[in-house]
């Protein structure tokens, strides 16, 4: 079976979408850049929105570039049975797009925020992103970001069932320390930190590539019971090595 | 065609955390300005819209915040719509 395609969304300003092609390789997709300007294809099984500063994160971050094409036709490849990833900047436009509900703003403290942080798994929305993550699992992941704040008018319970991961330590003022966010089919995922940045045990951390991992072998129907220990990830994970 | 120039100001929702405003008051009191409280920090659009009455020029104007130049979640807008002559 072929590796499943992965469109990585370049907007003007985007500066992850290289980092993201090379994580989603690394997880086993065959991964390529995609601009903004058209639909993605119908043939790609997910979509990535890189960080960035898309069209200089003018007005709102994400506001313009959630006009695009290629995000307006988000849509249809959820309807299809695609996921969709957005990171940081891809993040805040998911959530301008209205893909995932609430908002999100300026750091509280304001000020740009670049560090290791740990995330906690919790209990969500099931999704294949998590499929390799279990509940109650930490994550080391990177942060770069200056308007991360998550909010919602009605609060944290309102999301609570969509928010996959808590920032152990809140670094940007988020509602509920959400880190990241689904949405109703738990095939569309936010996420404030860094995965892609998180793929190499060798730059500090592989963690970022459960996410990835839990992706392509959903999309490659490859049963979760046959998955786990003894895939080259958790093995990675584990310190064994690659 | 008449010509209106709308300037819309889009700042943060009462009660909404305003970060930038505090970061912008502390600039400010540390410049000796301690009598100076920045209660807002928003955004301001300057547009011409080609229509027949200030009111249409209005309507206009809402229907841009509401599909794109305002989150509701966290902002709110005030409008001046003024005749060209």
């Amino acid at each position: 079976m072929s590796d499943p395609r992965a469109a990585v969304i370049v907007f003007p300003g985007s500066n992850g979408d290289r980092d993201l092609i090379e994580a989603l390789g690394v997880a086993g997709f065959d991964a390529f850049p995609h601009p903004s300007g058209l639909p993605v294809p119908a043939a790609v099984a997910l979509a990535g929105l890189p960080g960035g500063f898309s069209f200089g994160d003018y007005w709102r971050a994400g506001m313009l570039a959630s006009q695009e094409p290629a995000v307006r036709s988000l849509g249809g490849l959820v309807a299809r049975g695609g996921l969709v990833l957005g990171v940081c900047n891809g993040f805040q436009i998911l959530v301008e797009a209205g893909l995932l509900p609430g908002a999100l703003s300026y750091n509280d403290p304001a000020g740009f925020r670049h560090r290791w942080v740990t995330v906690r798994r919790v209990v969500a929305t099931p999704s294949p992103w998590f499929d390799n993550v279990p509940e109650g699992a930490r994550l080391r992941l990177p942060i770069a970001h200056g308007e991360g704040c998550y909010f919602h008018p009605g609060g944290f319970a309102a999301v609570a069932p969509r928010a996959p991961l808590l920032y152990e330590e809140n670094p940007n003022g988020s509602l509920g320390d959400v880190a990241a966010l689904l949405d109703d089919t738990g095939r569309i995922l936010g996420i404030m930190p860094h995965p892609e940045r998180a793929s190499d045990r060798d730059l500090g951390s592989a963690d970022g590539l459960l996410l990835l991992s839990g992706a392509r072998e959903a999309l490659s129907g490859i049963p979760r019971s046959s998955r786990g220990r003894n895939s080259p990830l958790e093995a990675a994970r584990a310190g064994a090595g690659t | 065609m008449p010509v209106f120039r709308a300037e819309l100001a889009v700042r943060p929702r009462p009660g909404v955390k305003d970060p930038q405003a505090e970061a912008v008051q502390e600039s400010l009191t540390r410049l000796g300005h301690g009598g100076v409280a920045v209660h807002a920090v928003g955004r301001l659009l300057s547009m011409t819209i080609d229509c027949n009455t200030s009111e249409e020029a209005e309507r206009i104007t809402a229907a841009l915040c509401d599909q794109l130049l305002v989150n509701p979640n966290l902002e709110t807008y005030s409008v001046s719509v003024e005749e060209v002559v």
